[in-house]
């Protein structure tokens, strides 16, 4: 069995919290999460994380340190989530809609491609 | 024996409405009993299932947050309504308050806020956030002295991107049209969204149509 190490950065409690509950898995491993703090960008690499799920609306600063790590390492995925509406994006340009809350462990599980959610 | 809080979620965020329910629901004297998706489903659940509080988010496709409540709160004012919101701006907040909501939760707040706003809200007391009760008293202390609340200040820059944003434009194409780069647009945007406590587009466009910031009227 596969564990996917999935790093959460929010900056609301709450949807931290709800996150963490939602990611209650046996195949996934919450490895840390963090509401606000730009260092620990520089401390993700070293993580060894899988995914990180972030925030579409993160400051500017922390979107450009995951873009670098994003391109650095070809196997981390990062998971971007809208929290006023159900957007949901992997990687920079893929965009589509959350329906169901299963559809994120899926995709972090990578049983589901956003490209086949949104061919349905 | 503890009486058992019912309380039904209302909100249009599928993970936001989903994770809520699992931390509600790990409390042993609260139980979710229904989740809606927008306003005119929390009537219709309200009506069928009678909870005790009922999680209402205001910006909801179909009916929103605000005309839920007052429709809910006219025809069964036992439901105690608990509005969890992104809303800061004050608008949203007197709104609710006078729909009839008991309490008032920004979705900043955390997870042991949000219980006890709902254990408050279930005996019939008010339950505000911390912040909002400041904005109650200050509200009423301009009230009591006569003098009007001050609007939030933006800066020339973001008075010009409202605007822009208002009349339809894209990041791109304010940024072409300002010469600068598109996240120095989006950032203007961010500042001048949480300035004005506003969450997407379409409550931008309501706020700029409300302080005539836009050319054309009627738009949506």
């Amino acid at each position: 069995m596969t564990t996917r190490r999935v790093y959460v950065i929010w900056s609301h409690p709450l949807f931290l919290d709800a996150l963490r509950m939602l990611l209650k898995h046996p195949e996934i491993e919450v490895i840390g999460d963090h509401a606000e703090n730009p260092a620990i960008l520089e401390k993700l690499d070293k993580l060894q994380a899988d995914v990180v799920v972030v925030e579409d609306d993160a400051p500017e600063h922390a979107r450009r340190a995951l873009a670098m790590l994003e391109m650095s390492r070809r196997n981390l995925r990062i998971i971007r989530l809208n929290l006023q509406d159900n957007r949901m994006g992997v990687y920079a340009a893929e965009l589509g809609m959350l329906e169901h809350a299963d559809e994120l462990l899926n995709i972090i599980l990578e049983k589901e491609m956003l490209w086949q959610k949104k061919a349905r | 024996m503890t009486k058992i809080i019912r309380v039904l979620i209302a909100d249009d965020h599928t993970i936001l409405r989903s994770g809520v329910r699992l931390l509600l629901e790990a409390e042993p004297d609260i139980q979710v009993v229904g989740e809606a998706l927008n306003g005119r489903e929390a009537i219709a659940l309200a009506e069928a299932l009678q909870p005790d509080v009922l999680l209402m988010d205001i910006a909801m496709p179909e009916v929103d947050g605000l005309e839920a409540t007052r429709q809910i709160k006219a025809r069964w004012p036992a439901i105690n309504i608990l509005a969890l919101t992104m809303h800061r701006s004050d608008e949203y907040f007197f709104e609710m308050v006078k729909s009839g909501a008991s309490g008032y939760i920004l979705k900043a707040a955390n997870t042991d806020d949000l219980i006890q706003a709902v254990r408050v809200t279930a005996q019939g007391e008010v339950f505000l956030y911390p912040n909002m009760a400041k904005k109650l008293l200050a509200s009423y202390l301009s009230y009591a002295s006569g003098s009007p609340e001050a609007e939030p200040i933006l800066s020339g820059r973001e008075k010009e991107i409202l605007h822009l944003l208002a009349e339809g434009y894209s990041n791109k194409e304010i940024a072409d049209k300002l010469v600068v780069s598109v996240s120095t647009v989006h950032t203007h945007r961010t500042h001048l969204m949480n300035k004005l406590g506003l969450t997407n587009r379409r409550e931008l466009m309501q706020y700029a149509r409300k302080h005539k910031l836009m050319s054309g009227a009627g738009v949506d």
